[in-house]
């Protein structure tokens, strides 16, 4: 006979549970207390020098006399909000490379309204995007400078250096999805990697809902791990519930998840179709305001940077990259986190901040 | 306001009502559970209301997911002590574990699926036999002939009172019919013509379908992740290990859940579930603003399509204003240019009036020449060195380019 395999003592069962409705009631009491001007992001000083639409890009205050002299400008994704790379503090990528003598600009794409439901990649990309680099070439004089792409801000930065490499010295690409044929990626099979339109009808979707709700984006990222993102991340809630300052991170991190802004109708309906379920991106078949984007053109430095564990990106997806460029110095950098860790992890903070200053200090 | 005294009450207090339902799940007990859980659950929620009432909006959504997640994880743990009790039973009649287990699994699929596929083969028939939803489109043509004898009575001017009306009538003819099946949002106001009133029902009945098949392949992900849950605990019987506390128990079921998900997440039969359900949602909110739009006429005012079209033609200006300004920007560049090339330029005598044309040649050709300069692209730089820097979790890779040569 098998022996039972749950032995919970009833007198310490009572006593756990009177100890965890404790934490409870105390997370909950704390938390009635904490306004959303206590749980603020942005540490970093940053000044607004162009805006076009809902774009703004903004420009970070040096913390150094003499910063670098060639500029990066972060092309973050437009599903969440960019503030994600100056959170707070101590989990700050901005602030960090600040620190270490670069001069940052940030893309921030803005909340899209109705009206912008017909707003495509080439607005983004040869609109927005490049308004912005000309804006920093010119601030700086110069004719070349850096671009850190993040995540789907990643794919953008692919594709605008593809098409303008004359603009571009340096490339760096973070959790950068390349490859979205990548079967592992739940995200890339729910997208319809494998069935297409089946999976997701883009044309159906925006017909139905114009701009695609940040909520119903949100709702998928939740379902892709769903009793972690549900409700084990919310049992963990229970024992930091009276440290006050960790409850602040972690509201924090909260605000920013569900910080999502709507998505441009026609530009997701792009993505989707040609990124996710055709996979253009490395076909070269991906078109932009009419011109075809070959990552063949990429012939500049390449630093490649993806997170082991990103259950949104896979590594694979990332790492597809070195096959479809075209330059002498290609560089791959990994961390042993998730996607979001890629921002707050202390490892990371402390290690890849470094990795991307002296990559690109020794390209300049 | 709860002082932190309040907080020990309300914890003792949610305590002793989970004390019932843990005591009949410890001893695997013919408890009710359920009601326990109920209560907590009551007690929670009325005392976080107190607090929360003036909370921002990011620290109650957290604290409500907090007590939420408790409870999930708590009625998912009562399932799995419920299952184990079964598998013990047949396994105390001399069943081997895995056959019990297998058995388990399958009755619990039948159980929740049973409802689902009732749900599906009613709708499908539903759907292959129009008339059989004759009672249910009924109301709707009724309300519809209703509405329109009542505007085009003389003297009929649509205002928000009449509007109103509709509203709640049409609400109470949706409840009598397709809100007694479905939990969809409310159809909102709507003049009922039967053209719509037919295919607002087919999309439904394809929403209804595919929501059961949608369910029942979640059931699937659930049936995974208990009997990987089962087949744990009956692994750490065997290791004489057994779960000792709540958090371990919890932790074994954290452990599990997810890539027991995924295993069904992954599969092409879910995410076909998945996407026929999107499919049926967005037909069903298509069809559902066709309908208001008839409605959005009658009443003169503007449909989405209407702003859809406006908004479209604004983002088309948009565009060409940002293209002239492009354009403008880069000839006012050229211009400038010219200026900077005239000016440097010697300074000549007066020539002869004859002489003039050549001068307004060389004009065109230093605008040529202005025009290659300002869109011709940078000299190909020198490519970088393929040494790369590295950090500890960095390495050089060659490109493709690199490795063909």
């Amino acid at each position: 006979m098998i022996q039972f395999p749950i032995q919970i003592d009833p007198l310490q069962a009572a006593q756990e549970l009177a100890e965890l409705n404790l934490k409870i009631a105390q997370g909950v009491q704390t938390m009635s207390t904490i306004r959303d001007e206590e749980i603020q992001y942005g540490v970093s000083e940053k000044h607004a020098v162009y805006r076009e639409d809902k774009m703004v890009l903004y420009h970070f205050e040096p913390l150094v006399e003499q910063p670098f002299e060639v500029p990066v400008l972060i092309s973050y994704a437009l599903v969440n909000r960019p503030y994600m790379t100056d959170l707070q503090d101590n989990r700050s990528l901005v602030k960090n490379l600040l620190q270490l003598g670069l001069d940052i600009y940030l893309i921030d794409w803005g909340y899209p309204g109705r009206e912008d439901r017909w707003l495509t990649l080439d607005d983004y990309i040869n609109g927005y995007m490049d308004a912005a680099v000309d804006v920093v070439r010119a601030r700086h004089g110069l004719e070349q400078i850096n671009l850190l792409g993040i995540c789907q801000g990643g794919s953008f930065a692919l594709c605008y250096t593809a098409l303008n490499p004359a603009k571009v010295k340096n490339l760096v690409a973070m959790v950068t999805p390349v490859d979205f044929g990548v079967e592992d990626g739940l995200l890339n099979l729910w997208t319809g990697c494998q069935i297409g339109s089946e999976s997701v009808d883009a044309d159906l979707m925006v017909e139905a809902l114009g701009n695609i709700p940040g909520d119903f984006m949100n709702f998928g990222y939740l379902m892709l791990k769903p009793y972690q993102l549900n409700v084990q991340k919310y049992m963990g809630l229970a024992n930091i519930a009276t440290d006050r300052r960790r409850v602040q991170d972690f509201l924090r991190m909260e605000k920013w998840i569900f910080d999502s802004p709507d998505q441009a109708g026609e530009a997701w309906r792009q993505f989707i179709k040609d990124f996710y379920q055709a996979n253009k991106l490395i076909t070269g078949e991906v078109e932009i305001g009419g011109k075809q984007v070959d990552l063949a053109a990429i012939d500049m430095p390449v630093l490649n940077i993806y997170a082991d564990d990103d259950h949104l990106v896979p590594p694979a997806s990332s790492q597809a990259l070195a096959q479809y460029v075209s330059t002498d110095d290609y560089t791959e950098a990994n961390f042993p986190v998730g996607h979001i860790g890629m921002y707050v992890s202390g490892k990371v903070q402390r290690d890849l901040p470094p990795l991307i200053t002296d990559w690109l200090k020794a390209r300049k | 306001m709860y002082g932190n005294g309040d907080a020990a009450k309300m914890a003792q207090a949610w305590t002793d009502a989970q004390q019932q339902m843990w005591q009949g799940w410890l001893e695997l007990m013919q408890s009710t559970p359920a009601a326990g859980v109920a209560q907590w659950q009551k007690l929670a929620e009325q005392n976080m209301q107190a607090w929360l009432d003036n909370a921002d909006p990011t620290a109650r959504r957290a604290a409500e997911q907090l007590v939420n997640s408790q409870q999930a994880a708590v009625k998912f743990l009562q399932m799995a002590a419920s299952a184990w009790e079964e598998i013990a039973k047949q396994m105390a009649d001399g069943n081997e574990w895995r056959a019990a287990l297998d058995d388990y699994s399958r009755r619990m699929a039948a159980e929740m699926n049973a409802g689902v596929t009732q749900w599906a083969n009613m709708m499908q028939a539903a759907a292959q036999a129009p008339d059989a939803w004759q009672p249910y489109t009924q109301p709707w043509t009724h309300l519809w002939q209703q509405t329109a004898a009542q505007w085009q009575q003389p003297g009929f001017a649509p205002s928000f009172g009449a509007l109103g009306d509709v509203v709640s009538r049409t609400f109470d003819v949706y409840q009598q019919t397709f809100g007694r099946f479905l939990d969809t949002p409310p159809l909102g106001y709507a003049r009922e013509y039967e053209e719509k009133v037919r295919r607002l029902t087919k999309v439904m009945q394809e929403f209804a379908v595919a929501n059961v098949e949608y369910q029942a392949v979640m059931t699937d992900a659930w049936v995974n992740g208990l009997t990987k849950l089962m087949e744990a605990l009956v692994a750490r019987a065997q290791a004489g290990k057994p779960i000792r506390t709540f958090q371990e128990l919890s932790a074994e079921w954290a452990d599990i859940a997810d890539p027991a998900f995924y295993e069904v997440f992954v599969g092409e039969k879910y995410v076909r579930a998945q996407g026929k359900l999107l499919t049926a949602t967005m037909n069903y909110r298509i069809a559902q603003r066709e309908f208001v739009e008839i409605m959005a006429k009658q009443l003169d005012m503007p449909t989405r399509t209407e702003v859809d079209a406006a908004h479209k033609s604004i983002y088309t200006q948009r565009r060409e204003l940002r293209a002239l300004k492009h354009a403008l920007a880069e000839a006012n560049a050229r211009i400038a240019k010219l200026e900077t090339a005239l000016a440097e330029q010697p300074v000549v005598a007066p020539a002869p009036a004859e002489a003039v044309a050549p001068a307004a040649s060389d004009n065109g050709a230093a605008q040529k020449a202005a025009s290659k300069s300002s869109t011709s692209k940078p000299a190909p730089k020198k490519p970088s060195t393929r040494k790369s820097t590295t950090g500890r979790s960095t390495k050089s890779r060659t490109s493709k380019q690199e490795s063909e040569d």
